[in-house]
């Protein structure tokens, strides 16, 4: 199917959806979830374009068996069950041909500049989030040993991680004031969040798997006086060889973490935005070993309760080759930032402009909230 | 309308794909230069089709509609068990729970029987024995067992009549109770070509089933007496002192 | 807290503290140059489970070479295959047997070990820090490149420090654990005669780009150098037929040079090249050129001397520092020998402040209380044992033993700090008190580590043993220098 046919068929079908008003209430307790998909997420393998003619010649052998349909243009890999069913009941938007606008395909620089958001890779040492939460003061946590570049640049973030340590119980805090004065400054402040943490005596779990981590971080996000985002690292996604049975898994695992994270949240659910990051697509051709090598454009969801979901956005560039960026890619036609930017604003409450200028550095950012949330 | 919305949409996906910008750290990056791609037809929203689509629901609002789901749900449990009850208590009295089998009239006269032995079950009790003797005006050489059934929830106590010698009459008989188990459903295991008899139930459907299939067929003179005498079979499967006369 | 003397903080910034009962040198920079020679057999515990422990050499069986690791890499596939078969329908057993039969042909946790006792008791501690760099930097992280891993570390990266640059990167480039990690075992080109004889069956056959793209951007020029996708492709093309996935002694086909040097002919690309304006015929030897090549890069040389100063001087490191280096690299064309040794000297003058990876910080407070901490080969009885030895430092977030990204661990201290990590640190010194058999008293660490009296005292405030040895461990002076 040639690309202006695909969009024909969707000519007539702008659903105007009714808006709730439970959606619009201004709910200053609202969540924000990155779900960050390490490796670069085949886009066109997740969330399918299947009225695409090209998709067969290009990458027969990546296409599952069976699909999950959302309309005559779009399906779910059947690995996104839980997703299917939130795209339904239509608290998931689909988004493609999408990306950061970056397009040299390395993981390093690629990671780097969708968490730090700057000009250029490597040129910011505080990320999107954590620039946005500085805006407003509110605190955030990573859902890893280490505190990753997205949340940085608040002061008020920090991590879960279940300690596996054998000979060794749990800190108490007595015994961490006293070793306070021997640290050094920039230790001292994470020890008094620790402080906090063993004082509050949150420990919960030990396990530390993705789904495990997206409910604890369900859990502490509903809390009243909680942290108002959170990331989870998921890591697998760089499937260079035999691409069919480990993309399958790892989809299960990221379709878990988003049912485990909604059940967790509650009725926080209906004031939570979460969304999917990945540095890059993938090629639309197969490679030489049943998978798929470093690309550009890709897929992204973003759910919640507030999220006008129920749908697939995109300005669908084609997979004919002349279509594709460098003859091999999936073009992105829609900056990620901009539904970063949405989502900051929805969260945080703050003006698009504000969020364009200081957090995203770039004041022409444009606006796409109306088409995100009720 | 439409052009008008596209056009707004067009606008702003151009400027969302914003030009280059200088680098100003060590690292360089190539940002692409968007424009340049002539998208004339802007963001599209693909709706789900409306066969798939569910309405949107808040959180409170789903749990609402699960709780209304549920409530419907044991509504119609509720109904239908008074319905059972209803039909099971004109042959069985309800007591503790249980329903049991009100009428024994111990008309059962059977010669000198094998001892019952235990059945092999996985999941019942039971025993079996070979039942020979008069039952109405019809001799009968039979198969019998009783089978416990459940442990903890529902507990049924059946019997089975396997017939060993069959008669014209008696497969008339059992073609007009596979009719009516057909009609009304059993709840319990039992084998085609057998005729079967609840005695007592902690489960009303259970019951209601054997009623229904005890009024399909009361024109059959046979499983009439069958029904009315069933306990004092169980009784003997069971290894009970028969106080029936033994017939020589 | 007043400084520690500038001696012992700088044994800790380029190398690790010297167990207890061996003094802090009073000439570090010459007693760190030194060790660049360093050749001696790593001595320590064979057993983890003792007090009184014997020093004995890493038995060389556990060293075999690599065509013996890469035909049991063989074997171990075999063996797979046929207890999968053979216990189809017997889950736990099955499980069992591969265990088993794993273990015996697969080294990992061995080198694992011997990687963590080169940290404990090596007598090197300058030349493993600088290992540990370069392992770094030629980042190895599967689960298949561990076949490999530890020859990997001795016979390619410890024994390259010396010499120059393109030699390392060369021999990082051919070892099988970087051809496995970076899907090279997959890069066949489709001119090849393996790849028209497998396009003819309808086989799927192509480039893998994966280790051509990272040996430009990670490992040598990286992207400041503004190569194209092209360039990247006609490297991959360099790179078609080195590596496989196990050495068969009986596959007549593969015609491999050696196992140290897989290249396989036959996948091969038949054509010439140009990668960055440069053409590269056929044959093996291209990839040398290539190498070579790289390596001679001016964006080469400012990469990797500025992440050496990053990772042994500064966060930022002052142009001073990198243009020292970077001089030292010109006039010796990238000798790592002369590279090190001004880094060394550097260290002493402009050292600032760094925040240590974790595994240095752990090995540091090991050495520091003579404990004996970490499983020796002897300790290694079953592949369940083994699996133990890694977990310390994966509980860290800094073993070198699990998988990762191909960039490595970060060198940047920021990347160290955080609740969890220092959770880490406060369980880790618990651990190591209560678990290895420290005989050592607090106030002979002190006394080693040459804490000023006014802590000390501070410090036997603590009242139990493990929390006087977590105030002694988790704070600035051993987790930053």
């Amino acid at each position: 199917m040639k690309r202006r046919d695909f969009l024909k068929l969707s000519g007539g079908s702008l659903a105007l959806a009714s808006v709730p008003t439970w959606a619009r209430s201004n709910n200053p307790n609202r969540r924000l979830v990155v779900f960050f998909l390490e490796g670069g997420l085949d886009g066109l393998s997740a969330l399918i374009p299947k009225a695409e003619g090209a998709l067969e010649s290009h990458r027969e052998s990546l296409l599952p068996t069976s699909l999950l349909d959302l309309n005559s243009h779009w399906a779910l890999d059947p690995s996104l069950r839980n997703t299917h069913k939130l795209m339904l009941s239509q608290d998931i938007l689909g988004v493609h041909a999408t990306n950061f606008p970056y397009t040299k395909r390395s993981h390093f620089e690629g990671q780097n500049f969708i968490q730090g958001a700057g000009k250029a890779p490597f040129t910011e040492s505080t990320g999107w989030i954590g620039r946005g939460l500085d805006l407003v003061n509110y605190g955030g946590r990573a859902m890893s040993l280490d505190t990753p570049l997205l949340l940085r640049g608040t002061t008020s973030i920090d991590n879960y991680y279940p300690a596996h340590v054998k000979g060794a119980y749990n800190p108490s805090s007595d015994l961490l004031k006293r070793i306070h004065s021997g640290l050094s400054e920039q230790w001292q402040t994470t020890n008094e969040k620790l402080i906090a943490r063993v004082t509050k005596n949150t420990y919960q779990s030990n396990d530390r798997s993705p789904n495990a981590l997206a409910r604890e971080a369900g859990k502490a996000l509903s809390q009243k006086d909680g942290p108002i985002a959170a990331m989870i690292r998921l890591g697998g996604y760089d499937t260079h060889a035999g691409q069919g049975s480990r993309l399958g898994s790892k989809l299960t695992e990221l379709d878990l973490c988003i049912s485990s994270l909604k059940d967790s949240l509650g009725e926080a659910w209906d004031n939570t935005t979460f969304i999917t990051l990945t540095e890059f697509g993938r090629t639309v051709k197969v490679n030489g070993s049943s998978g798929s090598d470093h690309g550009y454009g890709t897929c992204m969801f973003i759910g919640g309760g507030a999220v006008n979901g129920g749908a697939v956005l995109a300005d669908w560039p084609g997979l004919a080759k002349s279509d594709l960026f460098e003859r091999r890619d999936l073009m992105a036609t829609l900056d990620s930032r901009s539904l970063c930017a949405a989502a900051l604003e929805h969260t945080l409450g703050l003006e698009h402009d504000e969020i364009a200028e200081r957090v995203f550095f770039e004041p022409n950012l444009k606006r796409v909230t109306d088409r995100i949330y009720l | 309308m439409k052009l008008a919305y596209l056009a707004v949409v067009t606008a702003m996906l151009a400027g969302c794909q914003s030009a280059p910008q200088k680098p100003n750290g060590t690292g360089s990056v190539e940002r692409i230069n968007i424009e340049s791609q002539t998208y004339q037809e802007g963001m599209h929203r693909y709706p789900v089709d409306a066969e798939f689509l569910k309405p949107k629901l808040s959180i409170a609002q789903q749990q609402l509609a699960k709780r209304e789901a549920e409530k419907e749900r044991n509504r119609k449990r509720n109904l239908e068990m008074a319905e059972d009850v209803q039909l099971a208590s004109k042959f069985y009295a309800e007591k503790d729970g249980w329903f049991t089998w009100v009428t024994d009239q111990k008309q059962f006269i059977a010669a000198p029987n094998l001892k019952s032995k235990p059945m092999r079950l996985l999941m019942a009790d039971g025993r079996e024995q070979i039942v020979k003797g008069q039952l109405g005006n019809r001799q009968i050489e039979a198969r019998a067992k009783v089978i416990h059934f459940g442990v903890l929830t529902d507990r049924s106590v059946m019997l089975i009549i396997a017939p060993i010698n069959s008669t014209p009459g008696s497969e008339t008989s059992i073609s007009i109770f596979n009719d009516a188990v057909a009609a009304c459903g059993t709840a319990l295991p039992y084998a085609f070509g057998d005729i079967h008899f609840i005695s007592k139930t902690t489960n009303p459907a259970v019951a209601a089933k054997q009623a229904c299939i005890v009024e399909k067929t009361q024109h059959d003179r046979f499983l009439r007496v069958f029904y009315n005498n069933a306990l004092s079979i169980e009784q003997q499967v069971e290894g009970a002192e028969l106080e029936l006369g033994l017939s020589s | 807290m007043s400084a520690k003397s500038p001696e012992l903080n700088y044994t800790m910034r380029v190398g690790l503290i010297p167990r207890l009962g061996n003094s802090i040198p009073n000439d570090p920079v010459n007693w760190a140059i030194d060790q660049l020679s360093y050749n001696k057999p790593l001595k320590s515990p064979a057993a983890n489970r003792s007090t009184d422990p014997v020093y004995e050499e890493w038995p060389a069986h556990l060293d075999p070479g690599l065509k013996e690791r890469l035909i049991n890499v063989w074997r171990w596939d075999e063996a797979r295959e046929s207890l999968r078969k053979q216990h189809a329908n017997e889950e736990r057993l099955l499980r069992q047997k591969l265990d088993e039969a794993q273990f015996k042909y697969d080294l990992r946790w061995f080198d694992a070990a011997k990687f963590n006792h080169y940290g404990a008791y090596g007598e090197d501690p300058v030349r493993q820090r600088l290992g540990h760099f370069w392992f770094n930097h030629f980042t190895i992280g599967s689960y298949d490149s561990f076949y490999t891993a530890g020859d990997f570390y001795e016979h390619r990266i410890l024994k390259n420090l010396n010499g120059s640059f393109a030699d390392l990167l060369y021999e990082a480039t051919t070892h099988y654990s970087m051809l496995r990690y970076l899907d090279n075992v997959d890069n066949v080109s489709p001119n090849s005669e393996q790849g028209r004889h497998r396009r003819q069956k309808g086989k799927q056959v192509g480039l893998n780009d994966n280790l051509a793209r990272e040996i430009m951007e990670l490992h040598s020029c990286s992207p400041a150098q503004g190569y194209t996708e092209e360039d990247i492709h006609n490297a991959a093309r360099i790179l078609a037929g080195w590596g496989d996935y196990a050495f068969n002694p009986r596959w007549a086909y593969q015609d491999w040079k050696s196992a140290d040097y897989p290249y396989i002919r036959k996948r091969a690309d038949t054509g010439t090249k140009v990668v960055m304006g440069k053409k590269y015929g056929r044959g093996s030897s291209a990839l040398k050129e290539f190498t070579n090549d790289l390596a001679a890069l001016d964006k080469t040389r400012e990469y990797i001397c500025h992440k050496l100063a990053l990772h042994f001087i500064s966060d930022n490191p002052s142009k001073k520092v990198t243009q020292a280096l970077e001089s030292s690299w010109k006039n010796s064309n990238g000798n790592l020998l002369a590279v090190h040794t001004t880094l060394l000297e550097l260290a002493w003058s402009e050292g600032e402040n760094k925040v240590l990876w974790p595994s240095h910080w752990l090995f540091n407070i090991v050495r520091a209380a003579d404990a004996h901490y970490f499983d020796s080969h002897q300790d290694i009885t079953s592949w369940q044992m083994g699996r133990e030895v890694v977990k310390p430092m994966r509980e860290l977030g800094n073993s070198f033993w699990e998988e990762r990204q191909p960039n490595g661990f970060p060198l940047k201290s920021r990347e160290w700090i955080s609740l969890e990590h220092l959770d880490r640190r406060v369980r880790f010194a618990q651990s190591v008190w209560n678990r290895a058999f420290v005989t050592a008293k607090p106030e002979e660490i002190m006394d080693h580590l040459q804490v000023p009296l006014s802590y000390q005292s501070k410090v036997m405030e603590f009242g139990q043993g493990h929390e006087q040895f977590i105030a002694l461990t988790v704070n600035r002076w051993m987790m930053e220098v």
